[in-house]
């Protein structure tokens, strides 16, 4: 057949045949999904949540900073009480807990990956909670009538 | 046959003149009403002028409650939030940067949008006229807004957001015909 | 406060419509063991309402600063009021914090009410995944005042502000692209404010001389009169004789019921 294609059409066909479309986004992705042999799971089953191999490492980096930011506030704000208390809490677990399902099991709150991710907004939360100085009495008073209704 | 000629032409001047004739001593009305209501306006503006304070009400947005809030934010009755700038200072800094800025993406603007009926230099004092009929404002957060809505539109310029005709519409105006303010061309028009 | 009205009303509506085609097809077998109970009615979960009157007291405490008031609307919906300055800590409090997680934004919108003294309120209603549970948090602003934009914490918040933007004109600082969403760039004012006239500013026409659209200022030969556009049916006749604020019911923060 390439005795009737002109050549660069048939440079064309060998190029379809040998890659046909290089798409970045693709190619990113996948590298990013990729898992080791012998890992307990192939994937999270979660969209656009990834398998995290070493989340132990991972979680103890992002309680400590929870833990340093928390330290910033005044000792009886409540905020700080209470984030202190889970987080500690959790931190126990994965310093005590080398098994990733077993460590799972016992925090409660599904995959080890989720329970990063809310680490991670946790972290945002403490930080906001930090710049704002949300512990500090009421700003303002809502304006009378404010939030009246019907008026 | 040579006198009625001549009556004749003389006949069919005046007749083609007519129209001349009306339009001059329309003329003459209209400068001795515009002379006489000048006047007016002259001794009202110089009595006013006399008395009034240099506080003038902002012509697109009803905020003259919140500029009297703004004003009193001295004697701590009510801290309002800044949208950007805390002082006048400020705020005139942003003005004068933005306005820098505008005028900096102007060429571009011109060449964009098909404006090359009119020279650049023109354009550039339409942008400038934009930004001075605004020039009476001291409420600090409306400045703020006013050059935040400046960055939005220059966004929007940049990236071909708005149409030519936008543009036309919003800095002339040229569709909408000026309003009658004598009574003929009031009746004339047929409103009112 | 509305919506819910419609719901209790509604939704046990398709309750009974389901409720008789289940019957008919195992009509025997269950019909004389289960009681009767009145579909009608939008129950209320007491637990669950004492969960969350739990949490705003909880989120109260933590963020006192803002939090002015929670309250419950109808019945069993949780609502904090809050701030203008507090719109994103409050908000990066509930997404982030471990007994929270409302990570889904649901819905952002505009109220105009012009008689108060800062009349725009903007809504925020989040969901959270993982306790099943909605949460309102309500600010109030004036035509001026700026409120933070909701972006950096939630990515959705952004056509939303837009809309709000749009209709009503309250102003976002550090939002990425604050412009008009649904109507035209040219638009003038902003159509859901109550001031907004029903025939709008400017009308739109295409002009042969200038060969493109323009617009001008509408004009009717005859002003809009005032309809009666009520509906002659009442509406929701099993709430006849309640107040439109009966669901309504400030949470105290003080003293934590039991």
């Amino acid at each position: 057949m390439s005795r009737f294609l002109r050549p660069s059409a048939l440079r064309t066909l060998q190029q379809q045949h040998r890659n046909l479309y290089e798409n970045p986004y693709i190619n990113r992705y996948k590298a990013k999904s990729k898992v080791s042999e012998g890992f307990h799971k192939k994937t999270t089953g979660l969209t656009g949540l990834f398998v995290n191999e070493n989340p132990h490492r991972v979680l103890t980096v992002v309680y400590g900073r929870i833990l340093r930011a928390l330290e910033q506030m005044p000792k009886d704000a409540a905020y700080r009480k209470y984030t202190e208390t889970i987080v500690k809490q959790r931190l126990a677990l994965v310093q005590t807990e080398t098994n990733i399902e077993r460590l799972e099991q016992k925090i409660g709150m599904g995959q080890i990956e989720e329970v990063i991710e809310q680490a991670e907004y946790e972290l945002e939360a403490t930080r906001a909670v930090l710049d704002s100085k949300a512990w500090e009495p009421l700003v303002e008073a809502a304006p009378k009538g404010q939030w009246a209704w019907p008026v | 046959m040579s006198a009625s000629g001549v009556v004749q032409r003389q006949l069919k001047d005046d007749w083609d003149n007519r129209e001349y004739e009306q339009i001059i001593s329309d003329n003459i009305k209209n400068i001795a009403n515009f002379l006489s209501s000048f006047e007016l306006s002259c001794r009202s503006k110089l009595a006013v002028f006399g008395s009034s304070s240099n506080q003038r009400r902002h012509p697109f947005l009803n905020m003259s409650s919140t500029a009297k809030i703004a004003k009193t934010t001295a004697n701590a009755v009510r801290t309002v939030a800044p949208v950007k700038s805390t002082n006048h200072k400020d705020a005139r800094l942003a003005v004068l940067q933005v306005y820098k800025e505008f005028q900096r993406l102007t060429p571009k603007f011109w060449w964009d949008f098909g404006l090359q009926d009119m020279p650049l230099g023109v354009f550039r004092a339409v942008i400038k006229k934009q930004f001075t009929k605004n020039a009476q404002l001291t409420d600090v957060r409306v400045i703020d807004r006013l050059v935040g809505e400046t960055h939005q539109h220059m966004y929007s310029i940049r990236y071909a957001f708005y149409n030519p005709d936008h543009v036309r519409n919003y800095l002339f105006a040229e569709n909408i015909e000026a309003k009658p303010k004598d009574f003929l061309s009031k009746f004339l028009n047929g409103k009112e | 406060m509305l919506g819910s009205v419609a719901r209790t009303a509604l939704l046990p509506r398709t309750a009974v419509r389901v409720a008789a085609f289940s019957t008919t097809q195992n009509c025997l077998a269950e019909k004389a063991e289960e009681p009767k109970k009145k579909p009608t009615i939008w129950k209320i979960d007491d637990k669950k309402r004492e969960r969350l009157a739990n949490f705003g007291r909880y989120a109260a405490e933590c963020l006192p600063k803002f939090v002015q008031q929670v309250q419950f609307a109808a019945g069993d919906e949780l609502e904090l009021l809050i701030h203008p300055s507090g719109v994103l800590p409050v908000l990066s409090f509930l997404k982030g914090n471990h007994s929270a997680q409302f990570t889904n934004l649901t819905f952002i919108c505009g109220v105009d009410v012009p008689t108060r003294k800062n009349r725009f309120e903007v809504v925020y209603s989040l969901y959270s995944v993982r306790f099943n549970a909605r949460i309102r948090i309500r600010t109030y602003t004036d035509e001026i005042a700026p409120l933070e934009s909701a972006t950096p914490v939630f990515h959705g918040a952004n056509w939303y502000e837009r809309e709000v933007y749009d209709m009503y004109g309250v102003w976002f600082n550090n939002h990425p692209d604050l412009r008009r969403i649904l109507t035209d760039y040219g638009f003038e004012g902003h159509p859901f404010r109550k001031d907004f006239p029903l025939t709008g500013y400017t009308e739109v026409r295409y002009d042969p001389e200038l060969k493109r659209v323009v617009y001008e200022p509408s004009e009717l030969a005859q002003e809009f009169r005032k309809f009666d556009l009520d509906t002659p049916w009442e509406s929701f006749p099993a709430f006849r004789n309640k107040s439109i604020t009966s669901g309504y019911e400030t949470i105290d923060l003080k003293a934590p019921e039991k």
